[in-house]
């Protein structure tokens, strides 16, 4: 019995010896067959540098909590690579999609360390995460590898000067002021001035909130819109009334809050019950443009704004080829996932798309880092270049100053695009918002 | 507002009181330790879920079947629970985590992480002189008083109740004297889960759902049984009622982003002071019973 024990246990030790060493996530390939998978670049560098295929690092969450979202933004960078290597890839180059699951800080750590070393990538795209962004950049810094954001908001991203790190999409604090000043357009809409606008600001307690609530401040003291509540609060929180109460409390003309889906839900439940009715409620993050949001509320979720990136993409501005080519993205999206894809898709397609245009194919490929961030750096896309209505111009940080945010409102269970009017889809309604009584 | 803040915060402590229930039944009679509660209140959400999509019932007509679906439930993880009870509380401990994680999983396998929710007829505004509520938390508040006043006058005067008392007094005696232990034990379980998902039934008419909610009802339903003493029912009530009146009232006053400290540290201090919970001076041998 005991030698029986002695070797069970030695298998298992074996077993978790040999687990623990291809743990790590998966590796997909590009789609395209043709490729040829090379593991040793620097030998035949020079002989066989037109034939190499690119590698780019793709990171997303694609288990756990974020996964939908996290598979939704994966595709849009896969489809994009894929379109571009149909197009004859990156000056002849095909692009060979290195993918690794992120979903989480600690992940982050271990997936990017291993696509770095192992698998010898040079440039990181991603990701649908925050916390996971910051660790990402922090490590492909360190390495000298090319770190290119699409999606994570958090302002410690591009604000720690790392040459080498580039966000495409709007930052914390660029999302509160485009809120602050879209607030303040509709504000005039209405008649009152802007100095007399008495503005409240309510946001989760975490790096996401905090950057928003910033940019709103800067925007409010700099135009002279009085703040009169400023809090944050736990996104957890099964119940938002004292929050409500607050706000009730310091009577605001318009509020400015940034939520997940289950509070910010519980937010306009409680304004509705406690009967709290500013003239404007605009709503920041997840929590108020997810379609559970008009499921769970019904009516009671028409005339909440919503500011985010839009996910119509308006053709006419596009460059034909890019027009063309998020058509077909489109169509296979929809094949793939089942659904049109989110706000997420268009910002990975067009991050991805960016990124190898303007930056690997002008920088020669990616073994030259300097090359890939002078070629960044001398990026100038005006508004309008990309589905989303973004242009591209990066500051000293790396963070895109030309990232655009619209203002959606929810009509009859649809989100509209009401702002700005070369994007928007339907009129604004229930400006000033009606009370509640009266709906 | 205070008078709201008040209002607001019993309200919300008769949601906590409802949770708590099943979980101080199963920890007051069979000592058995269950960290997949908020997992059970979980599938009870979305077997609300279900029934809203397959038959359009909302959740206070659903009632019924949510019940049915939760002695099915039940019955299932007895079958694997049972042999836990009664046995080392690591036991306990590590096969409800387990059970806690299959539970997520499979979930999010059939309805992936988007948040579902049933669109309730009661989330309207009713003002009472000054304070307003809506229609769902008073009915809700109304079905955990009664609920705890049934299984009250239910644990005092029928057979089932005090052979439950019997077993949660002395489990070995109980056994000597001749009461079916095993049964009783099933019968809590069972009684136990399909509490957890009326209570997930209930709350789906206020929140939406998702495979994870059940870690934060799991933390608040156990704070709520400790505090008002395990095996307590009217402890749980006032334990629940006191923690949804510190909710509200630290959330407006002190801010919102430590309303779920506050409550943290009234329990800790309760448990310095009286670590049998709230309704028991301070005595650690015995713990009065149900």
């Amino acid at each position: 019995m005991k030698k029986i024990m002695k070797v069970l246990s030695l298998l298992l030790v074996l077993v978790m010896m040999v687990s623990a060493c291809s743990n790590g996530g998966s590796s997909d390939k590009a789609t395209d067959d043709s490729q040829e998978v090379v593991k040793d670049n620097a030998d035949d560098q020079d002989a066989k540098e037109n034939l190499e295929p690119i590698k780019i690092g793709v990171i997303q969450p694609r288990s756990g909590a974020l996964a939908v979202s996290g598979e939704d933004s994966y595709w849009g960078s896969q489809i994009a690579f894929d379109l571009i290597n149909e197009r004859g890839g990156i000056d002849g180059r095909m692009v060979e999609v290195v993918s690794a699951d992120v979903p989480d800080a600690t992940a982050a750590q271990n997936e990017v360390n291993r696509l770095i070393q192992n698998e010898g990538v040079k440039v990181i795209t991603g990701i649908y995460g925050s916390s996971m962004a910051e660790v990402a950049g922090n490590i492909s810094n360190r390495n000298d590898v090319l770190y290119w954001e699409s999606i994570s908001v958090t302002d410690r991203l591009t604000s720690k000067g790392y040459e080498g790190v580039f966000r495409i999409h709007i930052n914390g604090s660029g999302f509160g002021q485009q809120a602050a000043e879209i607030a303040a357009k509709f504000s005039k809409d209405i008649g009152i001035a802007v100095e007399d606008i008495k503005v409240a600001i309510i946001c989760v307690n975490n790096d996401f909130g905090q950057s928003v609530a910033t940019g709103v401040e800067e925007f409010a003291n700099e135009s002279g819109m009085q703040i009169v509540l400023n809090e944050l609060y736990d996104s957890k929180s099964t119940d938002t009334s004292p929050m409500v109460l607050q706000l009730k409390n310091a009577d605001p003309d318009i509020v400015i809050a940034t939520s997940y889906i289950n509070d910010g839900i519980d937010l306009t439940k409680q304004s509705r019950i406690l009967d709290f009715n500013p003239k404007l409620y605009i709503g920041i993050g997840s929590g108020y443009g997810l379609p559970a949001y008009a499921e769970a509320l019904g009516d009671d979720a028409n005339g909440m704004i919503d500011i985010d990136a839009s996910q119509k993409p308006v053709y006419d501005t596009l460059d034909a080829d890019l027009a063309e080519a998020v058509k077909e993205f489109e169509v296979r999206f929809e094949e793939e996932r089942g659904y049109q894809p989110p706000v997420v898709g268009y910002l990975t397609f067009q991050a991805a798309w960016v990124l190898a245009y303007e930056v690997i194919a002008k920088a020669g490929g990616t073994e030259d880092y300097q090359a890939m961030i002078d070629a960044a750096n001398a990026i100038d896309m005006q508004l309008g270049s990309l589905p989303t209505g973004a242009g591209v111009r990066f500051d000293e940080n790396g963070q895109n100053e030309r990232a655009l945010l619209v203002a959606m409102q929810w009509q009859e269970g649809a989100l509209e695009t009401i702002y700005p009017e070369s994007m928007a889809t339907s009129e604004p309604i229930m400006i000033p918002r009606p009370n509640w009584s009266e709906r | 507002m205070l008078l709201q803040l008040i209002i607001s915060g019993i309200l919300l402590g008769g949601i906590y009181a409802l949770l708590s229930i099943g979980l101080s039944l199963q920890l007051g009679v069979s000592k058995f330790i269950n960290f997949a509660y908020g997992d059970f209140v979980m599938i009870g959400m979305y077997s609300t879920y279900v029934v809203y999509l397959a038959f359009g019932l909302n959740p206070y007509l659903a009632w019924p079947l949510v019940i049915l679906m939760g002695i099915v439930f039940g019955l299932i993880m007895f079958t694997v629970a049972k042999r836990a009870i009664g046995k080392s509380p690591i036991n306990q401990i590590l096969m409800t985590l387990g059970f806690a994680m299959i539970l997520q999983n499979v979930v999010l396998l059939f309805f992936k992480s988007d948040f579902k929710s049933v669109p309730s007829d009661f989330n309207n505004s009713i003002k009472i002189s000054e304070i307003f509520v809506s229609g769902n938390q008073l009915i809700t508040f109304g079905l955990a008083l009664v609920s705890t006043i049934g299984f009250l006058v239910f644990i005092k005067y029928s057979n089932t109740g005090r052979a439950m008392r019997a077993v949660g007094q002395n489990r070995n005696a109980s056994k000597l004297m001749g009461i079916n232990v095993p049964r009783v034990d099933m019968v809590v379980f069972i009684l136990g889960t399909v509490m957890a998902m009326c209570s997930g039934a209930l709350l789906m008419t206020m929140y939406p759902t998702y495979p994870t909610v059940g870690s934060g009802l799991s933390i608040i339903a156990w704070i709520t049984v400790i505090l008002g003493g395990v095996g307590h029912l009217q402890g749980a009530l006032v334990a629940a009622l006191i923690i949804g009146v510190s909710e509200t009232l630290t959330g407006y006053y002190l801010g919102g982003d430590v309303r779920q400290l506050v409550y943290f540290v009234i329990f800790i201090i309760v448990l310095i002071v009286s670590p049998g919970g709230i309704f028991n001076k301070i005595s650690f041998r015995k713990v009065k019973r149900l």
